[in-house]
Order: structure tokens, then C-alpha cells, then sequence
């Protein structure tokens, strides 16, 4: 078994650079956001896990296996647009369930972006089109949020520590995925640089997970939310500027 | 040794030089562009072409410059390619011989050759050079048949959660003359679980005459049957000023409720709408973005405003936009809302390169477009559509795109 997982981390590094995705579509560690906007034209396309009673959706979180699939662009080196679709798996569509995937946009702004000496610094708005007088009455996985990320390099190994703070300024009454003070880290190394451990609080729970690099395309992560309940994420990314 | 330069020497003095436009014209012909034409006046070389062949402009500009610093160019100091579109010029790329000579000689790579042109938006002293001329492989008559795919569908029914429709839609389209068209379009429905009566009919056939005026000033007419069963006549005029940077539009067209049905019969009504539309459009050239303000009636009838955002990326288009007019939006169980907020993109479709343009072609439209309006039972805010215009593709003549185009695409 040991060597089976060497073998798996031998793998994932490959290639460079690990998925800077997290299960909510954005930008992030596992499920709590970073400050980091990828580069102009960067495309992400993906699906995650939301494990029940983890996520809460018209009531039925604590029923149903949530599954997000996203898009996300990066604009301006500055701006990452999402756009979500979240399905419940065993749900049905009926009028006796009155059920239908979610649909949700988000929008990050970085305000600072990261340099030898400041961190980086993104305002983040999800499931937020309500608020902008355009959508329906439905902000399920509604937040609002202020993150700061920086990476640090010790000899051969990245250390990226994020915090940020999430407060509902739409004073919307569905219950926010993120909710006051969010906090993790994310360590890789300069050997297996497709590789990297993340360990965080996303305001509700503590998780921890792998994130890894399988192809030139596609990245994943498995991981545990509250240290005890499996989940991942799985997306394919291409560029759109080259 | 001696019998090449012998053979440069006899090539330099003896080749008369009407002989070598005459050459350059043919070569391009030959090649599958259109319109061509060329002239040398002192020590500057003009060409001017059409590109049909390449679904992208700046790849066909791509292989113009490859087969050019490929080819032996005597006394010719500076090199100007006027590109056209239904025969109207559009932009001219401007290159010093010596840069094109050190870029096939590999001392310079494609990244620093790019940097040595010259691109502008505005042609009105180029296109001078070139009315006395006839166009070699002209684009007039020929009959060309993209056919395209195209998607309409429905979220959120509790009894269907995706219905969807999908068309395989053949059209025909010929260039007349300098910048009139004629267009026609059928419709065909190859899939359909959308409620709703639908039928496979005509759905464009029209003329359009388009018209570019000195500074940067452009008019589209079209009349017929047009898109969204609308009969009549539409106009669009345009502005640039400041090259591509900023524009004004306006939009005025007096049309019916009227389309042609499945046995080619017309059907209308005899109320006529006047629906007009002002635009005003930055175009910020780092990240060829469009940022624009349109205020005007909508497709419904509908007065207000909508903000765009869209990012080209060569071929592919990202479009965010929030539409707020004086129809309410429907929302989710039951509720109504003031504004629309969504989302389009339109990507390359099949073939980057077609067939030569010859009397009749096949090929596949250019791009697939998907729209996402967040209220899809809303009628605020839709689009007037127009059907191909000069206006269609204008964003590919624009120089940033072509330089970017061509870092892609030159060897």
C-alpha cells in the first residue's frame, strides 16, 4: 500500500503548477477562497463534491450528495468570473419535489495583487445576482468576503497562508456558505511541485486535502471536511489567451 | 555560385516591374484570396486582398506574410497590405522589406517581427491606390453555403429540467457588389423538446448594402425578411473615433411581425414597430475588451439600457451583460424583477480553413453561440438581431487582433 501511494505522488508531479480551484468553483485552498486570480484567459472547467450536510439547498443538504459543476474565467489578470450549476444527485426534477439545480454567479475582484513585499488581496461575491436586482429569490450559497494570500519559500518548500473574512453585506436571511473568519495554509515543494497539502478553517469546519496536477489539463483534490467526511473535486483548465 | 548571382542580376535589372505585380496578384489569386490587387509606386509595393478562405483574418494574414518572405521582392523598400471585407477596406498592415528579409533569414524571430509592423485602422489614403485597378479572383457571384449549428433551450420546468432545440441551419450568401449582399437562411429544426409550436421555415432573406465612409464612419442597410421574424428595414451606423478605441452607433429600423413559412408563404401582421437603438463603445486594446452602454428598444419594444462586457480572445467571445428596461423580469416562483443579468459566448465552429472560394461552396458557419439570461421566461432587455453584416466580423480587422492573431499564428 505504501508504495501503491508513492507511485500516485510520483504521478501527480509530473507537471508544474497545482490547481488553484476549490470545491466551490473559485479560486481557492478546499473549500475556502484565496486571494489569487489566475492570469488573463485562464479557463476552468469542473465538477465537485458536496457531501450531505455540508452544504445547505432549498432544505435538502442533510438528503442529497450536492454536485457543483463550473465554469470559471479569469479576466484582466485581475477578475475571476463563475458561473455554477448545482445539482443534487438522487434528486428528482418534478413538480411533487418542486427541485431544480441551482444556478449561481460569482465575481472576484483583486485589489492588490501579490508582491515581494504585500500580499495579495481579493473581494469576493458568489450567488450574489439577487442582490443586483437581476436574478431569483434564491442565494443559497450566498457570500461576501475580504481574503489576503501570500507565498513564502523556505528553502525547497511553498508555504501559502490565506485569511480572509466573510460578512453577509446583502443581509441576505439564507444561510451564508462562509460566515465570519476563514484561515489556511497550503504547502507544496520545489521536487514535486504538482503536489500540495492543504490544511484550513473555511468559518464552519476544518478540513484537509491533497490537490495534484494528473495531466497538463486536469487537477483534482481529495480531502476530508471536518477531518472526517471525504470529498474532491475534479477540473479540467485550458487557456484562452494563447 | 556565379550562375545564381548571374541569375539575381538578370532578375533585378530585366524584370519589368508592372510584371512583378502582376505576379504578386496572381500568386495571391492562385492562393484562394480574392479581390486582389497590387501596385508599386516609387519604391512602396501595395496589395490589397480578401480573406474567405481562413475563418480567422489575422490566420490569413499569417500566410500572406509567410509566402511573402518567401518570395523575392525587387527594389522594394516598404510593403502595405490593405485587407478587405465584401470588397470594403478594412485595415492596413505595413512592413519595411529588410524586417521581412531578417525574419526569413531567422534573425529575427516571429515576436520581434510582429513588432516591426505597422498596423491602422484607418485607410482612406490606401485605398486611393487602388480604384484605377481591376480585381484579380473577385468575390462577386459566387455563391457560398455555411451551414451552422445552433441551440435554443429552457432551464428551470419542474417537469423537464433541459428541454432543448437544436437547428442544422444551411445558408446561402453572395457578394453583389462592393459591400451589398444578398442572404438567405432556412432554418431546420433536427431536434426539438421544447413546448411551443415550432416549425423548420426561412428564416432570413434579405439584401444589404454596406457602406464605409472616410474616418472610420461605416452604415449597414438591409432589407427583408430578417432574423426573429422581422420584415422591413433595419440601418445600423458607426463611428470610430480614436481608430478602434471608441465608437458611436446608432440603430433605426421600421419593421413587422412577418417571416416566410415552411411553403415559402408570407405571413405578417400590418402593425410596424420603429425601433431604435444609440451605443457607445470603449474598446480597451490590451485585453481586446468592449465595454459598451446601449439605450434604446429592445426586441420586445422594451425601453432601457444594457451594459456589456466583452472579452475577445482571437476567435472566442465572452460576453457578461446587465439589461434593465420597462419590462419587468419573470423570476423564480412567481416573482419579478427590475433588471437581467447573463452571459453569451461564441466560438470557432468547425473549419479554419475552407475550400477555395469558387461559383459555389460548402463550409461550415464560423462560430456556435450559447446565451444564458438568467430569467429565461423574461422578455427585458433581448438583443435585436441583424443577420451578417460588415459589422459581423469587424472586431478581427481591428489591428491589436491581428497582431495578437498573428503571434498564434506565424511561423
Amino acid at each position: 500500500m505504501p508504495s501503491k501511494f508513492y507511485f500516485f505522488l510520483l504521478c501527480c508531479s509530473f507537471y508544474f503548477g497545482v490547481s488553484s480551484q476549490s470545491l466551490t468553483g473559485t479560486n481557492g485552498l478546499f473549500r475556502m477562497p484565496s486571494a489569487y486570480v489566475n492570469p488573463d484567459g485562464y479557463t476552468y472547467l469542473g465538477v465537485s463534491f458536496l457531501p450531505k450536510g455540508y452544504y445547505n439547498y432549498l432544505d435538502d443538504g442533510d438528503s442529497f450528495t450536492g454536485m457543483p459543476s463550473f465554469i470559471t474565467l479569469s479576466l484582466f489578470n485581475k477578475v475571476e468570473f463563475m458561473f455554477r450549476y448545482t445539482h443534487q444527485l438522487g434528486q428528482v426534477v418534478s413538480p411533487e419535489t418542486q427541485y431544480f439545480p441551482d444556478r449561481m454567479f460569482a465575481i472576484r475582484i483583486n485589489l492588490i495583487p501579490e508582491s515581494e513585499s504585500k500580499p495579495a488581496l481579493t473581494f469576493g461575491f458568489h450567488d450574489i445576482s439577487e442582490a443586483l436586482g437581476g436574478t431569483t429569490a434564491t442565494p443559497w450559497f450566498l457570500a461576501s468576503y475580504i481574503v489576503s494570500s501570500k507565498t513564502f519559500s523556505l528553502k525547497k518548500i511553498l508555504i501559502s497562508p490565506t485569511m480572509g473574512y466573510a460578512y453577509n453585506i446583502f443581509k441576505n436571511s439564507y444561510s451564508p456558505v462562509f460566515d465570519g473568519f476563514f484561515a489556511g495554509i497550503e504547502i507544496s515543494n520545489f521536487i514535486s511541485p504538482n503536489l500540495s497539502f492543504v490544511s484550513e478553517y473555511d468559518s464552519n469546519t476544518f478540513n484537509v486535502a491533497i490537490k495534484a496536477n494528473l495531466f497538463k489539463h486536469l487537477s483534482m483534490s481529495i480531502g476530508l471536511l471536518d477531518l472526517s467526511v471525504p470529498s474532491g473535486f475534479l477540473v479540467y483548465n485550458f487557456n484562452l489567451a494563447r | 555560385m556565379i550562375r545564381s548571382i548571374s541569375a539575381i542580376f538578370v532578375f533585378i535589372f530585366l524584370f519589368p516591374s508592372h510584371a512583378q505585380e502582376k505576379s504578386f496578384t496572381s500568386a495571391l489569386a492562385l492562393q484562394g484570396f480574392e479581390n486582389v490587387r497590387s501596385i508599386e509606386v516609387d519604391s512602396d509595393l501595395y496589395i490589397t486582398y480578401e480573406n474567405n478562405l481562413f475563418r480567422f483574418e489575422a490566420k490569413g494574414l499569417a500566410v500572406i506574410f509567410n509566402w511573402l518572405s518567401g518570395t523575392y521582392l525587387n527594389d522594394i523598400e516598404f510593403i502595405h497590405l490593405l485587407i478587405r471585407s465584401q470588397d470594403i477596406p478594412m485595415v492596413v498592415v505595413s512592413v519595411h522589406t529588410t524586417d521581412l528579409t531578417a525574419f526569413r533569414d531567422g534573425f529575427i524571430n516571429s515576436q520581434d517581427f510582429i513588432t516591426k509592423l505597422s498596423f491602422s485602422f484607418n485607410v482612406d489614403s490606401f485605398d486611393s491606390y487602388f480604384t484605377a485597378s481591376n480585381a484579380t479572383n473577385s468575390s462577386y457571384f459566387k455563391l457560398d453555403i455555411p451551414v451552422g449549428l445552433e441551440l435554443d433551450y429552457a432551464l428551470g420546468d419542474f417537469n423537464d429540467g433541459l428541454m432543448t432545440r437544436f437547428y442544422l441551419n444551411p445558408r446561402v450568401s453572395s457578394v453583389l457588389g462592393r459591400g451589398i449582399d444578398f442572404e438567405f437562411k432556412f432554418q431546420n429544426i433536427i431536434q426539438n423538446d421544447l413546448p411551443g409550436r415550432a416549425i423548420s421555415y426561412p428564416s432570413i432573406l434579405r439584401v444589404s448594402q454596406n457602406f464605409r465612409f472616410n474616418n472610420g464612419r461605416f452604415l449597414n442597410l438591409s432589407l427583408g425578411y430578417l432574423p426573429q421574424q422581422r420584415y422591413g428595414v433595419h440601418t445600423r451606423f458607426r463611428n470610430y473615433l480614436v481608430n478602434e478605441r471608441f465608437y458611436i452607433e446608432l440603430l433605426f429600423g421600421v419593421t413587422r411581425f412577418g417571416y416566410l413559412d415552411q411553403n415559402l408563404k408570407p405571413v405578417s401582421n400590418r402593425n410596424s414597430d420603429a425601433i431604435w437603438q444609440t451605443s457607445f463603445n470603449y474598446r480597451w486594446n490590451k485585453f481586446d475588451t468592449d465595454i459598451n452602454f446601449t439605450y434604446g428598444v429592445f426586441y420586445s419594444g422594451d425601453l432601457g439600457y444594457k451594459l456589456q462586457l466583452t472579452r475577445q480572445f482571437n476567435e472566442v467571445y465572452f460576453n457578461l451583460f446587465y439589461a434593465r428596461t420597462d419590462v419587468l423580469s419573470a423570476g423564480s416562483f412567481g416573482s419579478t424583477e427590475e433588471g437581467i443579468i447573463g452571459f453569451s459566448l461564441s466560438v470557432p465552429f468547425g473549419q479554419s480553413k475552407f475550400l477555395k472560394p469558387r461559383r459555389l461552396r460548402v463550409r461550415t458557419e464560423d462560430n456556435f453561440n450559447l446565451l444564458y439570461r438568467y430569467s429565461g421566461f423574461s422578455f427585458s432587455g433581448i438583443d435585436i438581431m441583424e443577420s451578417t453584416s460588415i459589422f459581423t466580423d469587424i472586431r478581427e480587422f481591428y489591428p491589436e487582433v491581428l497582431r495578437k492573431g498573428l503571434i498564434r499564428h506565424l511561423e
